[in-house]
């Protein structure tokens, strides 16, 4: 039976451990994106570092520590829902249906003009307001500046999925900007 | 149904620069398409305000938010109110010396020669230092290399002038207005004369951005915005 063991020096261990601490408050908002709750998203935090903390001998030296812990976080989410009889309530039917009518209207009418007016917060808000099937993806490629491939890899969804939900999520804040809403 | 309609879902991948998930027929179509460009722009835009707003998504969403930005908005078309004023008054002129706004007054310092030329931003932040007594807001913009600078007085106002070169090559010019302090955030598009400027209100202060290209001036606004978060 094969034995792994951390070819790190104990400083190096505890060089990672303090970086994984420090990742903190991205895990939270990449939990908080996927679950809409404080509370399930600060748990969810929390047992990632504890996860991760626990098998940092798997963590490949070089690779990126962000999409690895991400994707601890996603495997804890699913496990937690499983455990629970559940499963994470990624998307509805509504969310992934047809876009409102006159959307890419309103993209175009909006033009980065009216994205570059906007001031942080409210960007913050409406971004807030998203379903958690596009934040999640949106959070990843837009926010953590993933690859599409490693958000796919972290959510275990297709590519081409992100690549649907990312531009959706896009398309869905620029026209909320553009009509106010909140 | 138009021939944009088949690669709109792509559009987000291309602005992300994710082009070998997207079609060769739909990076054939965005090159010659103004609509899908523009909304290109409009996903990398907004793509870089969100990262901006990062350290914003940890604070729970307010109910609602507005009198910080409305009054700042406010004493935006109250300036522009008083500077159309000003503008009928005298029959415009960029030589408005003589008229206290200091958003006139920033558009003319705009085009006046810099008094130091450098590239080194402490250098020019030395120099505004020295010049005006005050330490500005922000030399250094995210994607812009300084040029130099100039300080004006203006009605016992101190208006420092930074220049800029954006990525592009095109010209912008940043005024920091001295005593106005921010009740918001936000930035506001004026046209005066046909010429168009910005006034970006952040946390750190108020700037007048004019420039030769509206994309780099709104790129300067967000970096503003950005060294303000």
């Amino acid at each position: 039976m094969a034995i792994a063991v951390s070819e790190r020096s104990p400083a190096e261990e505890g060089d990672l451990a303090a970086q994984i601490v420090n990742l903190r408050p991205r895990l939270l908002r990449f939990a908080w994106s996927l679950t809409r709750d404080r509370e399930a998203a600060e748990d969810l935090a929390q047992e990632t570092i504890a996860r991760a903390l626990a098998a940092q001998w798997r963590f490949q030296p070089g690779s990126n520590l962000k999409a690895w812990l991400f994707r601890i976080l996603r495997n804890a989410q699913l496990n937690l829902a499983r455990a629970a009889g559940t499963r994470p309530a990624l998307v509805s039917i509504e969310e992934l249906g047809g876009e409102p009518a006159g959307l890419h209207d309103d993209v175009n009418r909006v033009e980065a003009r009216v994205i570059a007016r906007a001031d942080l917060r409210r960007i913050a808000d409406v971004y807030r307001t998203l379903p958690p099937a596009f934040a999640g993806p949106l959070f990843l490629t837009a926010i953590e500046e993933l690859s599409y491939a490693e958000a796919a890899s972290i959510l275990d969804i297709p590519v081409g999925t992100v690549m649907s939900r990312v531009y959706r999520a896009r398309r869905l804040l620029i026209a909320r900007l553009a009509r106010g809403d909140s | 149904m138009s021939a944009c309609a088949t690669h709109r879902e792509y559009l987000a991948a291309v602005a992300d620069g994710e082009t070998a998930l997207v079609p060769r027929a739909t990076l054939d179509h965005v090159k010659s398409c103004p609509d899908c460009t523009r909304e290109i722009r409009a996903h990398q835009l907004l793509a870089l305000k969100l990262r901006q707003s990062g350290d914003l998504l940890d604070e729970p969403a307010p109910q609602r938010r507005h009198s910080p930005l409305v009054w700042g908005r406010r004493r935006v078309i109250a300036a522009g109110v008083a500077a159309a004023i000003l503008v009928g008054a005298a029959g415009f002129s960029w030589s408005v010396f003589s008229r206290p706004d200091p958003v006139l007054a920033a558009v003319n310092a705009s085009s006046q020669p810099l008094q130091i030329e450098s590239s080194d931003p402490s250098q020019v932040g030395q120099w505004c230092l020295s010049a005006s007594g005050r330490t500005l807001p922000a030399i250094q913009l995210d994607g812009m290399q300084v040029v130099g600078a100039r300080m004006d007085r203006i009605a016992s106002t101190d208006i420092v002038t930074v220049v800029y070169v954006a990525p592009s090559g095109a010209r912008v010019v940043v005024s920091w207005l001295e005593g106005q302090s921010p009740a918001g955030s936000g930035v506001e598009d004026r046209n005066i004369s046909g010429h168009e400027l910005l006034i970006v209100h952040s946390a750190v202060g108020t700037a007048v951005i004019t420039g030769s290209s509206p994309d780099a001036m709104w790129q300067a606004a967000a970096a503003i915005e950005s060294t303000a978060a």
